[in-house]
Order: structure tokens, then C-alpha cells, then sequence
């Protein structure tokens, strides 16, 4: 016959669960401890991916804390939107060059911070182009600016909000200089810069799927 | 006295945020040029702020070296990742005037910076202008990560034109 005890268990010293990483199993293997570090890493100094999004923020904050929301936003906005566009790779490479363009040590702090619906709208061009990914640069105005270029060719494109995109090309054909520039839409950007030939040379899968 | 007017065949210097630099594709952190945002006016400004290269005696290098010196002394935000672009006035002025814009490169000296040039009758914004001058114009740029450390304030007197 079993025997139930009745007694109050003893509890003795309070338990005291210490820093949060006690909590964490302890490493056994070399591999394990990597794992190990990498976790505490993120932990500790998380990633703006890896927090939540938080509710719009009150101004006046430092810009650090403004950039560091941005970027989360941004990363968070791809995840959301783009995931299953973008190969890791690309993802990754995306990522970079939005912590280099953030970087409260490079920015300068007369500039506004760019925002998520110009970020939405390079997202989308970039989806619709399907073609290489641009490099990354920012107005004074809150928006990206995305650049492709080819020796002295240049093509570069302010992202607006609401899908809207100035573009601005300079090229040479034949010896001679040609520029061009206007505003339409990140959907229909394919084939207004059809006749200056970028799609085929720059976005070869863009001109044959854009929307007419 | 009226401000100097700059001599068609000198330099002025621009100072371009990391931002506004043209990166490689493929390495965000390779400057190959500068983008047109670079000289695009704030609101309220309505002059494009810039440095006197030939204001500062030596070589050419050393003028360079002078006026981001000048630049890190003043007022001015100059990061470690900042760039600095380099224009020829004449050019300037020449691709200026064929977007119908008759600009003046006027030396306008300034507590904080005595090499200190006012680019006026600038347009706001003018994307296609700005982005043909940091194609072939304004296209010259060096990196402050690649000049020596140091700062100091433009001398009183320019070294142009020489005695």
C-alpha cells in the first residue's frame, strides 16, 4: 500500500532562479557551446529583426533608438512581405545593406529617417524587376534610394511612398550621352524604362513580365 | 567688400554623408561615386554649401587635405564613412546653364570655415542636373577614412591668388 504524505514539502531555501542565463542548459560539446554563445549573443544583444513590433513610438527620441526601430521595421517588413521572394542569400545581403546605410555612426543626423512606406515601395520595385538587386542609398526626405550601375551608366531611382518612383538614367550609347528622367510607379517602371533599353540589359526577366 | 567670384578653373569641395555615396551592388560598404542627392538643398537652405579647394596652399593633395581639415574644424557633421566630392566651377556652371540654371560659385567666408563658397541661384531639387553632375561633372570624391586624422580651421588668408 502506497503511503501518501500528507506533509507540507520542505521547501527550505527559497529558489532563486539567478541571471537569466542559468536558466540556459550548460554546454557539454565543443558544438554545443557554440550554440551556446551564439544564443546568449542574441540574447544579449538582439538583432533589430528579433524584437517585436512595437507601437509607434513617441518622438524626440535619440536617433539611435529611431534607427534601430527603423531597421526592425524594415527587416520585419520583409520578412512579412517578401519572405518567399527573396533566397537567403538575398535576404541576407538586403539585410547588410540596410545595417550599413542605418549605422547611427555613419548617419547624419540632419536627415530624416527613412521611412517604412518608402521602404515598402523599394521592396515592391525590386520584386517587380526581378532582376539584380540594386545598391542602397537615402534622400534628406525619409526615402531609399536604389542604384544600379555599369561602368559609367547610371541608373538611379528615388522610392516614394504609395508605389511611387523617380527615376533618373544617364548612359552612353555609342559614344553619346543620354539622359532621362521621370515618375511613375514601381509597377509600371519596366516599361516606361523600356525604350532606354535597362530592362533588357539591366532587368532581363522585368520586360517580359511587367503588367501592360 | 563683394564676395570673389571663383576663377572658372577652380575646385569646390562638397561634403556627402554616407547616405549619399554610390555604392558597389555588391559590397555595401564600397563607394564607387556620389549620388545626385548629394547636392540637393535642405528645406530653408538656398545655396549649396561648399569649400575653396585653390584656398589652401600646396599640392593639389595637400589643398584636398586643407580643405577637409577646413570641414572637420567647422560646424559641419563629418563622419568617419562621409565622403567628400570634388567639382571643376567651370563644369559646373556649364552643366548648370544647359539645364537653364545661371548659377554663381561666390566666396562667402564664415566664422567656422574662412574658405567657405556659397553656390547660388541653386536649383531645390533637380534630379536629372544633380544626378548628370555626380555622373560626369562632380564626380571626383575622396573618403575621409582614407585622409589622416586632424582638423584645423581655414588660415584668414587665401593662398589664391598667389603673391
Amino acid at each position: 500500500m502506497t503511503k501518501l504524505s500528507t506533509a507540507a514539502p520542505n521547501r527550505g531555501k527559497s529558489y532563486d532562479p539567478g541571471p537569466f542565463l542559468g536558466a540556459l542548459p550548460l554546454p557539454s560539446t565543443a558544438e554545443s557551446a557554440d550554440r551556446w554563445r551564439t544564443t546568449t549573443r542574441t540574447l544579449f544583444n538582439p538583432t533589430p529583426s528579433s524584437y517585436p513590433q512595437h507601437a509607434p513610438r513617441p518622438p524626440g527620441r535619440p536617433l539611435n533608438e529611431r534607427l534601430f526601430d527603423a531597421l526592425a521595421a524594415f527587416k520585419l517588413r520583409t520578412a512579412t512581405l517578401a519572405a518567399a521572394h527573396f533566397n537567403p542569400e538575398e535576404r541576407v545581403r538586403l539585410f547588410k545593406q540596410l545595417d550599413s546605410l542605418l549605422d547611427a555612426d555613419s548617419w547624419d543626423s540632419a536627415d530624416v529617417v527613412t521611412t517604412e512606406a518608402s521602404f515598402t515601395t523599394l521592396l515592391r520595385m525590386v520584386l517587380f524587376l526581378k532582376g539584380r538587386q540594386p545598391a542602397l542609398g537615402i534622400t534628406g526626405s525619409g526615402n531609399f534610394i536604389a542604384t544600379w550601375t555599369e561602368g559609367g551608366d547610371r541608373l538611379t531611382i528615388e522610392c516614394k511612398p504609395e508605389d511611387r518612383v523617380r527615376w533618373v538614367l544617364v548612359q552612353n550609347l555609342d559614344g553619346q550621352r543620354e539622359s532621362a528622367a521621370g515618375e511613375t510607379t514601381a509597377r509600371r517602371l519596366p516599361i516606361v524604362l523600356r525604350p532606354y533599353d535597362p530592362p533588357k540589359r539591366w532587368f532581363p526577366n522585368a520586360a517580359n513580365q511587367a503588367p501592360v | 567688400m563683394p564676395p570673389t567670384k571663383l576663377p572658372s578653373d577652380h575646385h569646390i569641395v562638397r561634403n556627402v554623408a554616407w547616405g549619399k555615396l554610390r555604392k558597389d551592388e555588391n559590397d555595401p560598404e564600397k563607394v564607387i561615386g556620389v549620388l545626385g542627392e548629394a547636392f540637393k538643398l535642405r528645406p530653408g537652405e538656398d545655396t549649396l554649401s561648399t569649400t575653396w579647394l585653390e584656398y589652401f596652399v600646396g599640392t593639389r593633395r595637400e589643398q584636398i587635405f586643407g580643405a577637409i581639415r577646413a570641414m572637420r574644424a567647422s560646424k559641419l557633421e563629418i563622419k568617419t564613412k562621409s565622403g567628400f566630392a570634388i567639382g571643376n566651377v567651370g563644369n559646373v556652371a556649364d552643366v548648370a546653364a544647359a539645364h537653364n540654371y545661371s548659377i554663381r560659385v561666390l566666396h562667402e567666408p564664415e566664422d567656422d570655415n574662412k574658405a567657405h563658397v556659397a553656390v547660388r541661384r541653386w536649383p531645390a531639387d533637380d534630379m536629372a542636373l544633380f544626378e548628370l553632375l555626380a555622373a560626369e561633372v562632380w564626380s571626383e570624391f575622396v573618403l575621409d577614412s582614407e585622409q589622416d586624422e586632424g582638423a584645423q580651421a581655414a588660415p584668414d588668408q587665401s593662398a589664391w591668388p598667389p603673391s
